[in-house]
Formats: structure tokens, sequence, C-alpha cells
């Protein structure tokens, strides 16, 4: 089982006791985005973060790139303490963050320029992983010219070039059509089959963060915590058959009924226990 | 169009005539141009306005000045002066407004002065710069410079401020960090804010050339106005004034040209979409 | 950002500014020198120059007479860029055909046409309210043409299939659409028409704040020189703030009223 597995994988990346608050016009004077976020990634582990918006996730997506210092808390990533953007890591956003001026193949060699890394060399590197994704024959169009799923490709094509440890996804499919999605989660398997990259993939859909993860974290609001963490035992190598999984419906529909306590009745002492023993019960097994 | 059919030798006329509306439609001004011309003409052989010579004289003064090199040795110190002004223009302005975007204490202390710059009639300057540094050279320049140099530094500004900052993420999460964010990521995205400064700046830069040469009144392409404008030569004043237009206008187009040449467009102008 | 922390950046960029204010008006004060007139002055001799000139009349009167040919000659082209921009921006050939000439006038420096405006007129308050006139209605024009040739097609079928009247259509429809282009227009021209009155000012020399120019440079009163300038040119800034805020304030209403922006 996956699972075995991973709990014998090197540490990616330990963050402990993270919180951050932002000033605000609140009584009180600030806003607690983050507060008291222990989380884990092990090599190899595809981790999804689940949560209602405004949970932080996205915060705290932006901590363990880097791009945010964390009000307080820790944060180690391959056994070295990180204080700022680092190599291992690479990051792809929900509004693709494409260079409009660059053509695709100059975006996805964005990463090797800034390493200065000639450029027959890069260009050759860039179009491998454009034909990874799926985008061969693009590489002279420009985003303008593809669709949201397409720039999307780019976007991920151009984290997996600078070959890191660690992908950081946030919503990365949150612009595109539902359609396109669909089509999109199925590739993205497939490439992480291809790379097994570490993961760590923020998203508001349950159904994806199932169908893709090893491990669901879910993420509570006002202020974000960690709720609980649901290990997804399904196997390897998923399709779109898993979606029709039984055991698939049950993890996803687990996981929504945590969500919705949240999101609908402010966290009772009833939902609190509940999720505590959920977290018993997928530690037991 | 076939709705006539008239005889064979009407026909060749009205298909003549067709053809040339056919390409007047869409170019209208043509007509114009040419009933101003054929006017203008017309009134000044009448002679009844001093101010308004025949054209035809008009066009005569223009090709003597030119061919006995009065014109074209003036227009040569004035493109100078002002090649010279913009590029101090282009240069500072570039750094105070990336200076401006990037330390907000410069911003808060420059801004009200370029705001009431840009709105200020900057002519009223130059009676000013005559009498404290006379009718040499550098008062020209400093003419120039201070015409066009605020809406570099407002452009470049803006232009830089506006920057998405999910690129700036995104470049940073590659470890690009200072000159590098610049040079990758924010120059690029503030082109085209900085690219219509720099139109705006010929422009102002033109203006504040022929103005302060026509103030300080012997030099360059404005001086040889006013030397003939005090002199009521009527076909020379005129045909000084078509070459100040005709010069704006090809500066304008050189800016145009080197802009194209030095700053990719990058795909910026096509809008071509996908299905 | 808390109540504390917005008071708080609003109290440094006072102080920023003021500092900065303070500091330009040492180093002119340092760097002046008030021995002789015909130096560059102080910042505080230039203040007295100022005051002098305002006390006698001199600088208001100059200001005032210069001002009629700036209300004139602006005034003349709205009366003339609206109804001719509103037509050339209807009838597609005029539009087309005038184009090319207004940008010729927008992008030439006018001040190259004043000779001739002087051989029309001399150098009477007729030129330089002409001289106005030809600064200031290049921009108007261009932005009415503009502005209503952009009048939204889909407004334009709505009034024809309410069978409205032309002038009608002309009041409710185009008009109000053109409206935000019009009134950049008239921004942008009043800045224009206020150079306008100074070049025609300088050149074109009356009793006006040409004249107080004139005078304070055969005096070689530098000091007085610095002070006319510096009026002019607030009053340039103000004109242009106070066209600001009315442009703001008239959009507030629009949207205000009509919910549509």
């Amino acid at each position: 089982m996956n699972t075995a597995l991973h709990e014998r994988a090197p540490l990616a990346i330990v963050a402990r006791g993270i919180a951050k608050a932002y000033r605000s016009s609140q009584p009180g004077g600030s806003l607690s985005v983050l507060e008291g976020v222990d989380f884990t990634l092990r090599a190899g582990e595809f981790v999804s973060i689940v949560g209602p918006s405004g949970c932080g996730k996205t915060t705290l997506l932006r901590i363990l790139a880097g791009l945010v210092a964390p009000g307080q808390g820790s944060l180690e990533v391959l056994g070295k303490v990180a204080d700022g953007p680092g190599p291992e890591r690479a990051m792809v956003f929900q509004s693709f963050a494409l260079l409009p001026w660059l053509d695709a193949l100059d975006n996805v060699a964005f990463g090797l320029e800034l390493r200065n890394i000639p450029r027959e060399e890069r260009s050759a590197i860039a179009a491998d992983y454009l034909k990874l994704v799926g985008l061969s024959g693009f590489e002279h169009a420009y985003p303008r010219q593809l669709s949201g799923g397409m720039q999307q490709r780019i976007g991920l094509a151009r984290a997996l070039a600078v070959d890191p440890a660690i992908l950081l996804m946030d919503e990365p499919l949150g612009a595109v059509d539902a359609l396109t999605r669909s089509w999109l989660q199925l590739d993205l398997l497939r490439i992480w089959d291809e790379t097994r990259k570490s993961v760590v993939f923020v998203t508001h859909d349950v159904g994806e963060a199932v169908l893709l993860s090893d491990r669901v974290v879910v993420m509570g609001t006002r202020p974000g915590r960690i709720l609980e963490e649901r290990v997804i035992d399904l196997p390897r190598p998923r399709s779109d058959a898993t979606r029709e999984s039984a055991r698939f419906n049950e993890l996803s529909m687990q996981i929504w009924r945590s969500l919705k306590e949240m999101v609908i009745e402010r966290p009772s002492v009833g939902a609190e226990r509940r999720s505590r023993e959920a977290r018993a019960g997928a530690r037991a097994s | 169009m076939n709705a006539i059919v008239p005889a064979r030798g009407l026909r060749a006329e009205f298909t003549g005539f067709a053809r040339l509306f056919a390409f007047v439609r869409g170019r209208e001004w043509i007509v114009l141009a040419v009933a101003l011309a054929l006017g203008w003409e017309l009134a000044g052989r009448a002679g009844h306005w001093l101010f308004l010579p025949p054209l035809s004289a008009i066009v005569r003064a223009l090709v003597k000045m030119f061919a006995d090199g009065t014109l074209p040795a003036v227009l040569a110190g004035s493109a100078l002066t002002l090649a010279a002004g913009v590029a101090i223009s282009v240069s500072c302005g570039l750094l105070i407004g990336a200076a401006m975007a990037q330390w907000r204490i410069i911003d808060e202390a420059l801004r009200p002065f370029i705001d009431a710059m840009m709105s200020a009639p900057i002519i009223a300057l130059i009676p000013v710069f005559i009498a404290l540094f006379g009718v040499e050279y550098g008062t020209r320049l400093a003419t120039v410079v201070v015409f066009s140099i605020f809406p570099v530094i407002l452009n470049t500004y803006e232009g830089l401020r506006v920057v998405d900052p999910t690129l700036v993420d995104m470049g940073r999460s590659f470890g690009a960090r200072g000159a590098d964010l610049y040079r990758h990521i924010r120059l690029p995205a503030a082109l085209p804010l900085i690219r219509a400064g720099f139109h705006l700046c010929m422009l102002r830069g033109v203006r504040g050339l022929v103005n302060g040469e026509v103030l300080i009144s012997v030099v360059g392409i404005g001086g040889v106005l006013q030397t003939y404008g005090a002199a009521f030569a009527m076909p020379q004043l005129w045909a000084v004034i078509f070459t100040i237009v005709a010069f704006a206008f090809a500066l304008l187009g050189i800016e145009r040209l080197l802009v194209r040449l030095f700053m990719k467009g990058g795909g910026a102008s096509m809008r071509e979409e996908a299905a | 950002m808390s109540d504390s922390a917005t008071r708080g950046s609003a109290r440094r960029l006072l102080a920023v500014r003021a500092v900065s204010l303070v500091v330009v008006l040492g180093a002119w004060q340092y760097f002046g020198d008030d021995s002789r007139p015909i130096n560059f002055p102080t910042a505080w001799g230039t203040l007295q120059a100022l005051w002098r000139q305002l006390a006698d009349g001199s600088l208001a009167t100059a200001l005032a007479k210069s001002n009629q040919s700036l209300l004139l000659g602006y005034s003349l082209a709205l009366l003339v860029a609206l109804p001719a921009g509103t037509i050339a921006g209807l009838v597609d050939p005029i539009r087309r055909a005038i184009d090319p000439f207004l940008t010729i006038m927008i992008a030439t420096p006018l001040i190259a046409v004043v000779p001739v405006v002087q051989a029309m007129f001399g150098l009477s308050l007729s030129a330089r309210v002409a001289v106005v006139f030809l600064f200031a209605v290049g921009f108007l024009l261009r932005n009415t043409m503009v502005g209503v040739r952009q009048v939204d097609a889909t407004l334009w079928e709505m009034g024809r299939s309410f069978r409205a009247p032309p002038f009608t259509m002309l009041r409710k429809i185009v008009f109000p659409s053109a409206l935000p282009a019009i009134m950049a227009g008239a921004r942008l021209g009043l800045g224009q028409a206020v150079s306008g009155m100074v070049v025609a000012e300088l050149t074109l020399v009356g009793f006006g704040i040409g004249s107080a120019i004139e005078h304070a440079n055969t005096t070689f009163r530098t000091a007085d020189l610095i002070a006319i300038v510096l009026v002019v040119m607030a009053e340039g800034i103000l004109l242009s703030w106070g066209a600001r805020l009315l442009h703001r304030r008239f959009e507030r209403w629009r949207i205000g009223e009509h919910g549509f922006a």
C-alpha cells in the first residue's frame, strides 16, 4: 500500500507551528489567517489540501514555497531550514502566471534561463517537457493564442523543467472549465506517475483531491488550521475508472461531510469530536 | 453599376470616374486637401490677404531654401539638439520613474512636483531659462528636456507599478530576485506604458524645441521662422511652417521606427484568439 | 490596514512632503543671491518681488488681461468643436476627410503659426484669442469626434427602434454616451489653451503677462520675472486640477444618478 511506502520515505517538508496574521481594520487590529499549523510531506507523496475559501490554504502554500515568511513557526525543506524560495521547490499558479511576451517554449524555459543555462540547452529541455504535457507543436505559440487548459500545461511544464524535488500547486485547475479540468486531472496522474515528484496540491474540489492524492489534509477556517487528515488508500495507477469506485465515493463523501459541517455550521463540539475520531480511525488502518 | 448602359464612349468615362470615386471613398482627406490647395492657390493669386500667398509661391520658396542648403543645415542642428535632449529625458526619466516605483519614499516626495509639471504651461519657463542661461546651446537643450522628461517619468512609474504581482511571485518562486526580476518580469511588463511615455516624450520634445528656438529667436528652425515672420516674407514663412510640420512628422515616424526596433512587440500587438 | 496604520502612513506622507519642500526652499535660499536684481534671487527675494507686484496691482491687471484671451479663445473653441465634432463623428466621410488634418494640428508645435496670425490680426486681442483657439480646438475636435463615433451601436438601434427623431437621438443617446470622451477632450483642450495663452503673451505681446515679463526683462529684475512665471504656472496647475475635480465629481454624479458606467 502506498501509505506504508511513504511512511518509510524521507521527509521532504516539515512545517511546525505555522501561524500568520495580517494587520486589518477589524477590532483587535489583526486578522489571523493561520494558527498552529503542522504539516509534513514525505518524498514521493502527493498531498492535497482542501478547505473552504478563505481558510488560508493558499497562504500556507506560499509559506511552504518561501514566498511569504510565517509569523511564527519553523519550516524545513529537505532537512534544511528554509527562509525563502529555493531550487528544490517549484510552483504552479492558478492564474497560470505565464509571461505574455514569451512564446510557449521560452515560458517553459524561464526557470532554466534564470539559472543561466545556455539557450540551446534550455530550449531542448523545454521542448522535452512540452512534449511531456502534450503540447508538442505549440512551441512558438503565445499564451493569448492558447486556451486555459493549454496555458496551465505550460505552467506545469515550466515547473517540471527545473527538476524540483517538490511541486507546489495552487488550485492549478481552478481557472479552467469543468470539462478541461477532468481531462487535466487524468493528465496530471499520468505525468506524476512518470515523474514521481513530491506534491502539495491545494484545491477546493474534494473529488479532485481524492482522485489525485495519497493523503488529503482538511483545513478549517477562521482561523485557518488543520482539522483532519485522511489517507487515500485507492490503488495506483489511478484512472477515469477510479472515479466510479465505491471507495472513491466513500472517501469523497466523508471529506465532503467534514467540510460541510465547517461551512454550514460553525465547528461545533460534536463536529470536532467526529473529526478527532476519524483521524484516530485513519491512523489505525 | 450596370443599371445604366450608355453608349460606348460615355461608358469609358463612367468607369474612369467610378474608379476615381472608389479610390477616394475611404480617403476623403485627399478631396479636402486638393480643394484646399486649389482654393489657396486661387485666393493667393487674387492677393486680397497679405498673409495668404499663392501655394505655388510657397512651394517655390521651399524648393529654393532646400536647394541652397540653408534649411537642411538648420534642420540638422535642430534635430541634433532634439536628439540630445530626448536622450537625456529618456535616460534620466527611466531612472527616476523606476526609482519612484521601487522606493515609496521617493514616490511620495516627487509625485506632487511631477503631477504639477505635467499640467503646468511649461513654456512659461522659457523666459526664465533665457534670463538665467542666455541664448546658449544649454538653454535650448534644457528646454527640450524640461518639456519631454515628465511623461517618461510618469509612464515608467505607472508601468512598473501595475505589474501583475502574481507574475512577480512566479519569478521569485523560480529564484529571481532584484535585478533579475526587473530584467525578466517588471520591465517587459511595463513596456507598453513606457512606450507610450516615449511617444509623449517625443511629441513634447518637438514642441519644446520649436518653442525654445522661436523665443530665443536667432537659432534653429524656430529662429528662421521668427526671422521671416518679422520681415513679413510670407512665402518663405509658410515654407518654414510646412517644413516644421514635416519635421515633426518625420521625427514621430523615426520614433515609431526606433521603438519597433528596440522594443520587441513580443506578440503584444497580435490579437489572435484560440478557438 | 488598521486605523492607526493608515493614519501612520498618511502622517509619514505629510512628513516626507514637508521635508522635501523645506529642503528645496532651503537650497533655493542658499544658492540665491539678492545683492543685485539681475542675479538669480533667493526664495525670499522672489516672494518679496511677488508681493510687491501684487500690491501695486500690476500683476493682477496683467493676469486679468491675459485671461481675457484664454476665456474667449477657449469658449470659441468649445463653440466650434462641439457641433463640428459631432457632425464629423456622425458622418464618416467628413471624419475621414478631416482626421489627418487634425492629427497634423495636434502633432505640430502650433507656435509656428503665430507669425501668420500676427499677419492676419496684428498685435491685437483678436490675435491672441485666435492663438488660444487654435491651440485648444485640435484636442476638442478630435475627442468629440471620437466620442460621438464610439456610441454603442446597440444604443443606436434601440433609438431607431423607438423611432426617435434625430434631434432627440442626439440629445438622449449620442451626447450622453460621448460625454466622457468630450470631457477628456475639454480637459486636454484647457491645458492646451493655457499654453496657447502663454505663447500668445510671449510672442504677440499685449498688455498682459507678456508685457509684464518684458518689463521685468528690460529692467533686469530676475526676481520679478520668476515671480510672474511662477504665478502663471500656478494658474495653469490650478485650472488643470480644478478641471480634474469637476470631471471626477461629474463622473460620480453620472454613475450615481444613472447607474451605468
